[in-house]
């Protein structure tokens, strides 16, 4: 039996391709969905390479925006928008709800360090009250974002 | 825009030693700005000597509450921690409402 192609989707429209993306086990955190700045989402069923990796063939030099369901080691109520923008010859992940970034030499790498970063925080946050009026609002946010 | 004169490490130190900022060991260096006693700002650090790019560069001056221009003083050591002290309180005190 010949060997299935690796299976390409590009969806106009927001389809939850969650299914399908679920499948990359080697990664601690979910994409939900993906959105190209030019409005596409798409996903692949190949469990062999990684979504950035994806990502970058099909979206090289420009931002885009994805969803993020799970931090380092915790996970959230609901999907988090981050933005990822290259950056020189790197890579800058930003949560556009929170003032933080992750920067990396390649996306995989941006991503994961602002999943840490988030994490960081919210550990920061949860220590104590003794924070400013715009960072108490930060914690209301993760405190109903994150499953502790 | 002054990124390609300083590398990571001279932010870091920039804000400890001006700022008075004290750096956790994370999978970055976090460390908070304290104004009367109550943590206000939030600034990330890349670990070791890297490069600042120009998005990081102006990332890094926004966590700090300044502009890139501020931010730039901030590291060639025009602007000091007393303004800086005088910037954030200023920026982080209630506005005056809009009379029409």
């Amino acid at each position: 039996m010949p060997m299935s192609r690796p299976r390409k989707m590009f969806i106009r429209n927001s389809f939850p391709i969650e299914g399908v993306l679920n499948q990359f086990s080697s990664y601690t955190w979910t994409v939900a969905t993906v959105t190209y700045a030019h409005g596409y989402q798409a996903g692949y069923a190949d469990g062999q390479r990684s979504i950035a990796e994806i990502i970058s063939e099909e979206c090289d030099g420009e931002a885009m925006t994805l969803r993020i369901q799970r931090l380092k080691t915790k996970e959230l109520k609901a999907p988090l928008d981050i933005l990822i923008e290259p950056d020189a010859d790197g890579f800058i992940a930003k949560a556009p709800d929170l003032p933080l970034y992750g920067y990396g030499d390649d996306r995989d790498e941006a991503i994961r360090n602002l999943q840490a970063e988030i994490e960081t925080l919210y550990d920061d946050l949860m220590a104590d009250d003794n924070f400013s009026e715009e960072w108490l609002q930060v914690k209301t946010f993760l405190k109903e974002r994150v499953i502790n | 825009m002054k990124n390609s004169q300083f590398n990571s490490h001279d932010v870091k130190t920039c804000c400890e030693n001006k700022l008075d900022i004290q750096f956790r060991d994370g999978g970055e260096l976090n460390g908070w700005y304290l104004l009367g006693g109550k943590k206000v700002r939030r600034v990330t650090v890349l670990k070791g000597r890297k490069e600042l790019k120009p998005k990081t560069y102006k990332t890094m001056a926004s966590q700090l509450g300044l502009s890139v221009e501020q931010f730039d003083n901030l590291l060639d050591c025009s602007l000091g921690g007393r303004d800086y002290q005088s910037l954030t309180s200023a920026a982080l005190s209630p506005k005056p409402t809009e009379t029409h």
